[in-house]
């Protein structure tokens, strides 16, 4: 068994996969190459199984990899890899689902802290210059924060990392109240979490929060109508993807006065240019799509994919498969 | 719908992208001082081409260079599409639509001229009928 690993694995995964094959490690991350056309037809040159983050396994690289017969990529979703033509080919395509649901619900509650208490402009008031008791009014005048408890936080999809944020918030004494049509009652009870529908989620929550896929059913789903029916002084938070909400009717709704204020971590372009509308205003925390960003969700990503690989050379069936369909015929 | 249907409307373009490239006022001018040369695969059509600024001097065209010092490897839809004002060039290569190898950051630097490269692009489509 040969297995090529051009995702950023730990060494734990690669001491666990290397019990079953010979193992190439050859980093996207350290490598600086993302592989594609012919350079990836010539590295799965004899390779079975193929564990990927980045490389762009499109239709035309199946006929030409004939030993192939595995491939993990290590994302949600398998964007980079055409799916109906593996399908075809009859290879399974593993995924990792939740790799880094830690490390966006971190991101999300660090949001939901900074908004509440000011955080960007409180912590460079000291380095300003000027006078010292000034400052100090202002900070208790101005400045004064806001706590999580008892705030009520409105999650926009109870995924993986919906839950997380849900587990964490719940920590600081606040209510959870969710919308996701993919979820039970009974599901969300046990999570501490009331679903409601989306129109009385933001009429009720003080701080909303996007966790969800873009699908057809999310695309432009928090438009004009939908930042006018959230409560006046609510925090809106995007560490999801850009094209759940509307970027121009949030800038308004933020102008206006209507929210105080708002974090993101994605934008329709990324990056923004630095004299994007959003980034003009004081009330909105801005970072560059940082939420993945770990040294940990490499572990997290190693172990969802190696256990699943596991299953597969052990003959049982995978968890995270985004081509089921495949694994009833599958033989190595 | 694809830009191209054929390999051969594809480079027909870079043939003539090529031309114009070396004979560009602007590119030989921002060429001086510099010494890079990229190379382009596109699979879906299994066509090379490459560019290289040779302090003061352009050269391109279509084939398989042995050595190059980045390589960038896309769909013909993505190139096109970059020239053209359809596709953000780092969405794409976040999204895994634009691969990359070599001295990427040598690559990065000429964002600046990407302006110049869309102008010969569009001229190019248009004088092969695209």
């Amino acid at each position: 068994m040969k297995i090529l690993v051009t995702a950023q694995l730990d060494e734990e995964a690669l001491v666990t996969l290397r019990r079953y094959g010979e193992v190439e490690y050859r980093s996207y991350g350290e490598q600086m190459q993302v592989l594609a056309g012919s350079k990836l037809v010539k590295a799965l040159e004899g390779v079975n199984v193929l564990v990927t983050e980045v490389d762009q396994v499109r239709r035309y690289v199946f006929p030409k990899v004939p030993e192939l017969r595995v491939i993990s990529c290590c994302r949600g979703s398998p964007v980079n890899i055409d799916l109906e033509a593996a399908t075809e080919y009859g290879i399974p395509v593993l995924t990792t689902p939740g790799r880094n649901a830690d490390a966006v619900a971190d991101l999300t509650v660090l949001f939901m802290l900074a908004l509440l208490r000011h955080f960007l402009p409180v912590a460079s008031i000291l380095r300003e210059p000027g006078d010292g008791m000034e400052k100090l009014a202002r900070v208790f005048t101005q400045y004064r924060g806001a706590e999580l408890w008892e705030k009520t936080v409105g999650l926009v999809g109870l995924g993986a990392v919906g839950r997380a944020v849900a587990a964490r918030v719940r920590a600081f004494g606040a209510y959870v109240v969710a919308y996701d049509p993919y979820v039970t009652q009974e599901q969300a009870n046990a999570l501490g979490v009331t679903l409601l529908s989306l129109d009385e989620l933001l009429q009720r929550a003080d701080i909303i929060s996007l966790h969800t896929a873009v699908t057809d059913e999310t695309t432009g789903l928090i438009g004009e109508r939908e930042f006018r029916l959230m409560k006046k002084g609510a925090y809106f938070i995007n560490t999801a993807r850009p094209a759940l909400a509307d970027e121009t009717a949030l800038y308004h709704a933020l102008r206006d006065g209507h929210l105080a204020g708002a974090a993101l971590d994605v934008f329709q372009d990324e990056p923004p240019p630095p004299d994007h509308p959003l980034l003009r205003l004081d009330n909105v925390i801005a970072t560059p799509h940082i939420g993945g960003s770990t040294a940990e969700v490499i572990t997290h990503q190693s172990r969802i994919a190696v256990a699943d690989l596991v299953r597969l050379f052990e003959g049982q069936r995978p968890l995270h498969c985004a081509n089921p369909q495949v694994l009833d015929h599958f033989r190595w | 719908m694809p830009a191209f249907q054929t390999a051969e409307e594809f480079k027909q373009v870079l043939a003539k992208m090529a031309e114009l490239m070396q004979s560009d006022a602007a590119l030989i001018q921002a060429s001086k001082g510099k010494n890079l040369t990229l190379s382009y695969e596109f699979p879906d059509m299994d066509v090379f081409f490459y560019t290289s600024f040779l302090d003061g001097k352009v050269e391109a065209g279509l084939g398989e260079l042995e050595e190059s010092d980045a390589q960038l490897t896309m769909d013909s839809d993505i190139f096109d599409g970059m020239f053209t004002g359809k596709v953000n060039a780092a969405k794409a290569a976040m999204k895994g639509d634009l691969a990359f190898s070599g001295n990427v950051a040598a690559a990065m630097r000429l964002q600046s001229l990407m302006d110049d490269f869309k102008r010969i692009y569009l001229q190019a489509r248009s004088e092969a009928g695209k």
